[in-house]
């Protein structure tokens, strides 16, 4: 068999598998014959067993070095005059280790859910939710072109969205699944002018091999991606929403913020890694965003009194310091930091809501308290400036304030203003409603 | 089948769909029965002279091509759905004979061969606009513009020069209801019967006038133009978060989609054209069953607040779901329709233009937060005490049926570009300009018939 066909065939499984499983769930529903939970249990457990395998053999290959290119042509998507959008997959080591990293990741979080969201009003939507991420995951890792990316990296958005606002009957998740799915938007305007422009100036979107561009063009793109990785990798100064984002349940809390989502960013700027080689100003962008974020997230997740938030800072440390890494050029350091990050994470999210229990069992096998270890190194520093940096650590160095207060209410205070105007603009030429108008109106409720 | 027969496909539909309006309107025959007849008829209609040979609709006395003939298939669809969801007390037989006979003149209006007959159209076609829209607010509301619209496109068609272009464009965003003259369009969804306002302003029929041929402005006219519309894309889709009101907000939200499609059809490039035609169509369908889903929701408690959290998805799960793809599918993403024409609006003339492409993209983008603040605001929440009923069988069968064509139609969006293509392939057709190319098409209506 052709090896290309063989990479083509288990890459195009291992990206829209999920997808199809997640399907036929929905459809069950829609056709008013939902699936017992135990089917849907099998249903997730086999699909990412599948993928796994597909994701397996795909590294074997890979690493084997049997085939002649990485990059694989599944089709032409659309062919227009003078336009063509290329389904076109690039299987390197990097990506075949993502894909696998996240059909096991997937796979266990899938797996783990089964029991710990038994019985759960949102048990289906939260098993698509996860399916369609997976499959958009799959596509950020191996999409070749800014295309398809950008086609993964929205489902990513728009999945991350609604499992943050899994709880629907409380308004707080609900409010910062808003919050995160608005910054998303705002970095997604990044990446998809930045793959127009990409296909202006180069005429390929390739992410493989960065076409020679002008210097202003290029560097305008390459600041561009670097926007667009910035609202998934939570960096300064959009790192508000993550911590809130952990309202959602602990298996999506481990997957998205811990795992997977949380380095869909600096995954992105290890991939187009090859447009940043004469950008010089962008790398050094990259690297000035690593560092405040991995401060600011260091001193404000130091005072987080929940586990879930420290966790979710820490997690934003760990995604600053990856920055650094590909901002200096290591990028063998940052997939490898990326692929142990993701995992440790995982498991300290998913043991994140026994962690009292844990505690317990470890003092009592102790007989004691456990001694203390830490040695922070601000512990040597003058009290006036522990207190000082301890203050505005517990308000977040006032992001979310001056974002809110200053950017958010002025602009709400226009619109309302607009709004208003129109109201009564609409007023003043519909004039008052007579009973006789109320009976044509109201033709519903 | 004869040539001859075949040239009179479009010419049949038309005079068939005004004779069913008139049959409604004498004979009172309920709204639902003969409507889905016209949908399935028109879309039947359509889709047969789409596969006609190109050659032999450029024989038509009307003017066939990419802007007028799938509109013919998409009016089919839109007739359907819109009758088999509207609600039980909209569906009198005044409104569903205007919303047939409009149906009619929309066709028409796209396939208009010169600019007199366009003119009677687009004349016809905002009287029919108002006789639709309740008699109170609303009507009263709608008049000055759909005048306002009337007159300028009317002057507009009949002189030539550099005004033409300004009069039919300003005709054209009153019609549409784009900036800044939004206001009888949000007030329509907001005071009229919402189903019946959507039924009005989703298939976006005014687009016709402008969908043959590029206007002829002044470069750095065209563009600050251009950039106006995109800013009040922006401002609506922001405006559209604020609102108290769910018809308003859902108002706001279709003015700021419809200004999106606008600037796609007007794109000079020929890829972009192309992506902003097939969006007219795409994101019609799309808004259409939004504005479906919010009818079914509205016809069953009345207006909802969205400054408040309704939680209706335990109550309507189905429409929750439908809310949220068709919402979806009408911003462009992915995995939809509209993904792959706006992709195309992109790459066409506004590549050129970063502040404009990052405009557009910015009002797409924030047109996408608004619908998930809308979607949040009333299918999340804590639960209301109040009975609601999910959607009925024939609201689900046409409405799972568009949202599966939408997605079907963005997995394999070839079939799609294929079909537009195929009707844009005339003989006659005047010179495209080709991506890059300095040269401008032929302007106004002239058509050379």
């Amino acid at each position: 068999m052709n090896i290309e066909l063989l990479l083509a065939a288990l890459g195009l499984f291992a990206v829209f598998f999920p997808t199809v499983a997640a399907g036929s769930i929905i459809t069950a529903w829609v056709i008013g014959m939902p699936m017992p939970e135990i089917w849907v249990q099998r249903i997730v457990r086999t699909t990412f067993s599948l993928v796994l395998t597909a994701c397996l053999i795909l590294s074997g290959l890979v690493i084997s070095g049997l085939q002649v290119s990485n990059e694989v042509m599944l089709t032409h998507w659309l062919v227009a005059p003078s336009y063509a959008i290329d389904a076109r997959l690039v299987f390197d080591l990097p990506g075949v280790a993502m894909m696998t990293l996240i059909a096991l990741l997937c796979g266990i979080i899938g797996a783990f859910s089964t029991n710990y969201l038994h019985k759960d009003p949102g048990f289906y939507r939260f098993f698509v939710l996860l399916m369609l991420f997976a499959t958009g995951m799959m596509a950020v890792a191996v999409g070749d072109t800014l295309d398809i990316v950008f086609a993964g990296w929205e489902v990513v958005g728009l999945t991350s969205a609604l499992l943050i606002a899994y709880f629907t009957y409380r308004e707080a998740p609900v409010r910062h699944g808003l919050r995160a799915f608005a910054v998303y938007r705002v970095c997604d305007v990044a990446l998809l002018s930045a793959a127009v422009l990409l296909h202006h100036y180069a005429g390929d979107v390739s992410l493989a091999h960065a076409p020679k561009l002008a210097p202003e063009p290029g560097l305008l793109i390459a600041l561009l991606l670097v926007f667009a990785s910035l609202g998934k990798g939570a960096a300064f100064p959009f790192t508000g929403w993550l911590p809130r984002a952990m309202e959602g349940p602990t298996p999506s809390s481990a997957i998205f913020y811990g795992a997977l989502s949380i380095h869909a960013g600096p995954y992105l700027l290890l991939r187009s890694s090859p447009y940043f080689v004469e950008q010089p100003i962008a790398r050094a962008a990259i690297i000035c965003i690593g560092v405040i974020t991995a401060i600011h997230a260091t001193f404000v997740g130091r005072v987080q009194t929940d586990i879930k938030t420290s966790l979710g800072y820490a997690a934003v440390t760990q995604a600053a310091v990856i920055m650094i890494e590909i901002g200096l050029g290591w990028t063998t350091l940052a997939t490898l930091h990326i692929f142990g990050h993701a995992i440790l994470r995982t498991a300290q999210l998913l043991r994140a809501p026994s962690v009292l229990h844990d505690w317990h069992e470890l003092r009592a096998r102790l007989g004691g308290p456990p001694p203390k270890l830490l040695n922070l190194w601000e512990r040597t520093l003058p009290a006036k400036v522990r207190q000082w940096a301890y203050r505005i650590s517990l308000e977040r160095w006032f992001i979310d304030d001056l974002g809110g207060s200053l950017l958010f209410a002025s602009l709400l205070k226009v619109l309302h203003g607009v709004n208003q105007l129109d109201e009564r603009l609409m007023n003043a030429i519909a004039g008052p409603s007579s009973p006789l108008d109320e009976q044509h109106t109201k033709g519903e409720s | 089948m004869s040539v001859a027969v075949d040239f009179d496909l479009v010419l049949i539909t038309i005079f068939g769909l005004l004779l069913m309006a008139l049959t409604t309107l004498v004979l009172k025959i309920r709204g639902r029965y003969i409507g889905t007849f016209a949908g399935s008829f028109t879309l039947l209609m359509g889709v047969a002279t789409l596969f006609l040979h190109p050659e032999v609709i450029a024989k038509s006395p009307l003017y066939l091509d990419a802007a007028s003939l799938p509109r013919m298939a998409v009016a089919g669809i839109m007739l359907f759905c819109v009758f088999m969801v509207l609600p039980r007390r909209q569906e009198t037989a005044r409104t569903s004979a205007a919303l047939i006979a409009l149906t009619a003149i929309h066709i028409a209006l796209a396939a208009a061969p010169d600019g007199k007959l366009a003119s009677i159209l687009w004349v016809l076609g905002a009287v029919m606009t108002a006789l639709v829209l309740p008699r109170g607010p609303a009507r009263r509301l709608a008049i000055p513009y759909l005048a306002f619209s009337a007159i300028t496109g009317v002057v507009g068609l009949a002189i030539s020069g550099p005004w033409q272009s300004v009069l039919i464009l300003l005709s054209v965003i009153s019609r549409l209801g784009i900036f800044p003259f939004h206001t009888w369009v949000v007030g329509a969804y907001s005071l009229a019967p919402l189903g019946v306002s959507v039924a009005l302003v989703a298939p976006m029929a005014a687009i016709s006038l402008v969908a043959h041929n590029p206007l002829e402005l002044d470069h750095q006219f065209g563009l600050v133009v251009a950039m106006v519309l995109a800013g009040g894309s922006l401002l609506y889709a922001a405006l559209a978060v604020v609102q108290k009101n769910f018809t308003r907000g859902l108002g706001f939200l279709t003015v700021s989609i419809e200004t999106s499609v606008l600037l796609g059809v007007l794109e000079g490039d020929d890829i972009g054209h192309l992506g902003g035609l097939i969006m007219w169509g795409m994101t019609g369908l799309a808004l259409l069953g939004l504005g479906l889903v919010s009818a079914g929701l509205v016809s069953r408690r009345g207006e909802f607040r969205i400054d408040d959290y309704s939680g209706l998805l335990d109550r309507a799960p189905v429409f929750a779901t439908l809310f949220l793809l068709f919402g979806l599918a009408a911003v462009g993403a992915p995995g939809t329709a509209d993904y792959v024409s706006e992709d195309l609006v992109l790459h066409g003339d506004m590549a050129h233009h970063p502040a404009l492409l990052i405009l557009f993209i910015s009002s797409v983008s924030a047109q996408g937060y608004a619908v998930l603040h809308i979607f949040y605001r009333l299918f999340f929440g804590p639960p209301k005490p109040f009975f609601f009923r999910d959607a009925l069988r024939r609201e689900r069968f046409a409405l799972v049926g568009l949202a599966w064509m939408l997605i079907f139609a963005g997995l394999l969006p070839q079939f799609l570009l294929n079909g537009w293509l195929r009707a844009g392939d005339r003989p006659d057709m005047p010179h495209v300009r080709q991506h890059g190319d300095e040269e401008p098409r032929a302007p106004g209506l002239n058509h050379g018939h």
